[in-house]
């Protein structure tokens, strides 16, 4: 299996997991969720101030490709729809609920067995669930599932990697969830007509590699006894894959990263791992099957998400199942508060997490984590020189060279820039963390991308 | 909430630091400078201390005439000022190491733009003004008696155990093997440095040695080749950055100083070919970084 050039961060699992369970967070008495939580335009609401929603209902609609539809995480009633804190955007335009407490469902368990159904109505399952791919991006899944169908894929890899240090969820879930999580992964492969399902995980999770390796075994033996349906009730395509592989990988960051992990698994370059569809290859967060899984299942709309709640300055870190919309500050509260004054709040890991201004923005699609840090960084007021050590060319998964781009950078050398790669860099932050000069590097480098276009 | 930071990520960093480095590359160079000082006593005591200062000196004079802004002092011009000395001869008069180190840092280094954007290591420059001095001084031939017999192939006896504890002539750091070992021990302990790099320097002046009939185990042993690999092939600001052009210039500059020591007959050629490879280090990491965009276009 090829490597990359990768760092050992500190914070990977070990340090940060307090219990493997999986907390269930109280419905926030007020929430506000905004329009804008994937990748493409926002979208349209469809309802108005004053109306009476259910749990689980459409409040907007999906405006085309990248927009997804966003439904009430409450129910109750509809108090405000304007400009409200986002994580990522500072300010986006969101719906508000007032909580009644009530949990009134929309909609009941479908009556039809999801094995039974054809692959179109689960695609408009999908669709009209909301459901997104559960990382930063948050690529709508139907339409990721629709393209990686038209384009042939072959192989479906499902990415159980803890994108960045502090960040446990994926690990919780995996224990709490597994079957949830197979049945989703299935339903993955049937819908995107993949043959090949791969499992990647981290080495360090050895009893979520217990659980789902232990369920995967009995299902893998399932399938292969000459058409035998054992083992879980799972919708079987034509076209299944023979087994469902458990790749186990070291830790090392990024590896989470789809591109680097692509990378990893297929033996191609990091530049064609970009877009992994042109390889036959699709990836899906793990977290993205668990809510495929309920969306099918228990006709359950993404209206909440796995969220780790971590960092040092927080009193009792968590991996919560928290209602979308909910308020940075609810969830913390949640986790018993914050101990001493953090430095940082982040929504996202520490190497590529949005430092947040303020505690009233809510959790999204998007969010992965909220940490709240209190370990100090040096942020030199000026550049210090680089003294050309190499040691950011060794961490660097593109195999770039950043200490030549940033320097290039700093003096408006956009051509120098463009020979040297900058369009392979993938920000993952490994340069800035090892620099020992503490130079900017990612801030420079993201100047450098900006000055290229 | 008032002092939260609002700040791009990554909000990790690593603990190292420059200063860190500097430290440990100026630790390194303690056991050569106990070598020197065993083998010299007072004199090399003399020649390193106004080393020192003609760096440090020649650091702040340039730095105040450019009007740039004043850095605490890192421990780099205590580094340029040893290592400087250490290629010096003996001989050389205190005060002739002083001026050599001074214009050496100020040229080479500070005029070249400060600190990590020297083309020419400081030190190798020092080595050269230091040649102006001795050759006007009539105080000071040549120490290096052995490289002359090496150069002008005369007959060479090597003995290893003199060679490995310093009892021979040579520059203040060139004549104990093992405290240059010693260095470079900490330096790869500490990971300040690949053990590539060095590693292969020495099989090319092995190789190159071969190649051109000369007795290679005097190539490895005598003159500044243990200190070259350790602190001139390595270092951080001269050398490439992406890590094959490192192992190319290693490469280059062994096969350069066996051949270089042969072809002009004068022992000190050496360092001038590791000084003339300093100027073709950029070029690596430039045909390298474009060697990838072909490749990627094609």
């Amino acid at each position: 299996m090829p490597s990359f050039r990768g760092l050992k961060l500190p914070g990977f699992k070990d340090e940060t997991l307090v219990d493997r369970f999986l907390y269930v967070a109280h419905p926030p008495a007020i929430a506000t969720i905004p329009l804008l939580q994937h990748k493409g335009a926002p979208a349209k609401p469809i309802v108005k101030t004053g109306d009476k929603v259910l749990l689980g209902q459409k409040i907007a609609a999906s405006v085309g490709e990248g927009s997804a539809a966003v439904h009430a995480s409450v129910s109750g009633e509809v108090i405000a729809i304007g400009p409200f804190p986002h994580p990522h955007l500072g300010v986006a335009e969101a719906i508000q609920i007032k909580n009644d407490g009530l949990e009134m469902p929309v909609g009941a368990v479908p009556d039809k067995d999801p094995a039974k159904r054809v692959d179109d109505e689960l695609m408009r399952i999908v669709e009209e669930a909301g459901l997104v791919d559960l990382n930063e991006e948050g690529e709508p899944l139907a339409a990721k599932l629709k393209k990686a169908r038209a384009s042939g894929v072959r192989t479906l890899i499902v990415n159980a990697c803890e994108s960045e240090p502090f960040i446990t969820a994926l690990h919780v879930m995996m224990v709490a969830k597994s079957s949830e999580i197979i049945r989703g992964i299935l339903l993955a492969e049937k819908l995107s007509g993949a043959t090949k399902v791969i499992v990647a995980i981290e080495d360090n999770k050895l009893d979520a590699l217990e659980v789902l390796g232990s369920r995967l075994y009995g299902f893998n033996a399932a399938r292969s006894s000459a058409g035998r349906a054992l083992g879980p009730a799972v919708p079987r395509g034509r076209r299944g894959a023979k087994e469902i592989e458990l790749k186990r990988l070291p830790v090392k960051y990024p590896q989470g990263d789809p591109a680097v992990l692509v990378s990893t698994l297929t033996g191609c370059s990091l530049d064609k791992a970009r877009d992994p569809l042109t390889q036959g290859v699709l990836v899906l967060d793990m977290a993205t099957c668990f809510a495929l899984c309920e969306a099918v299942y228990s006709g359950k709309p993404l209206y909440e998400r796995v969220v780790t709640v971590s960092g040092q300055s927080v009193a009792r870190p968590k991996n919560l199942l928290v209602r979308i919309g909910t308020s940075l500050e609810n969830v913390l509260a949640e986790c018993a508060g914050i101990l001493r004054s953090p430095l940082r709040v982040l929504v996202g890991g520490p190497m590529r997490g949005t430092a947040q201004a303020g505690l009233s923005a809510p959790i999204t699609k998007q969010t992965s984590a909220l940490l709240s840090l209190s370990t100090e960084v040096e942020y030199p007021s000026t550049p210090a020189p680089c003294i050309r050590c190499g040691a950011c060319a060794e961490v660097c998964p593109a195999e770039l060279e950043p200490a030549i781009l940033t320097l290039a950078a700093e003096q408006d050398e956009f051509e120098i820039v463009r020979d040297f790669h900058i369009s392979q860099c993938i920000e993952c932050g490994n340069c800035t963390y090892i620099c020992p000069s503490k130079r900017p590097m990612s801030s420079l480098l993201k100047y450098a991308k900006a000055g290229r276009l | 909430m008032s002092q939260i930071l609002f700040v791009s990520p990554p909000h990790l960093r690593a603990s190292d630091s420059a200063f860190k480095r500097m430290l440990i590359w100026n630790l390194s160079l303690l056991p050569i400078a106990l070598g020197a000082l065993t083998a010299f006593g007072l004199r090399a005591f003399l020649i390193m201390l106004m080393s020192v200062a003609g760096s440090a000196l020649g650091e702040i004079f340039v730095r105040s005439m450019l009007k740039r802004k004043w850095v605490l002092p890192d421990g780099k011009a205590m580094y340029i000022g040893l290592l400087s000395s250490f290629l010096f001869s003996p001989y050389l008069s205190p005060w002739a190491s002083f001026w050599s180190t001074f214009l050496a840092t100020a040229v080479a280094q500070e005029c070249f733009g400060g600190k990590g954007a020297s083309i020419f290591h400081p030190a190798l420059v020092a080595f050269a003004f230091s040649q102006i001095f001795s050759s006007a001084s009539p105080v000071a031939p040549s120490g290096n008696a052995f490289l002359f017999q090496m150069a002008e192939q005369t007959d060479l006896h090597i003995n290893v155990r003199d060679f490995l504890w310093g009892a021979r002539s040579g520059a203040l750091g060139e004549t104990s093997l093992l405290m240059s070992l010693a260095g470079g021990a900490i330096l790869l302990n500490k990971r300040m440095i690949s053990p590539w790099p060095p590693l292969l320097f020495l099989g090319s002046v092995l190789g190159a040695s071969l190649l051109i009939h000369v007795n290679p185990s005097a190539e490895l042993l005598v003159g500044s080749t243990m200190l070259a690999a350790f602190y001139i092939v390595t270092d951080y600001e001269t050398s490439p950055i992406h890590r094959y052009g490192k192992y190319a210039y290693a490469v280059l500059c062994g096969f350069s100083i066996v051949m270089l020591r042969h072809a002009s007959g004068q022992p000190e050629a050496a360092l001038y070919g590791l000084l003339i490879l300093n100027g073709f280090a950029p070029l690596f990491d430039e045909w390298l970084g474009r060697l990838r965009t072909q490749k990627q276009h094609a």
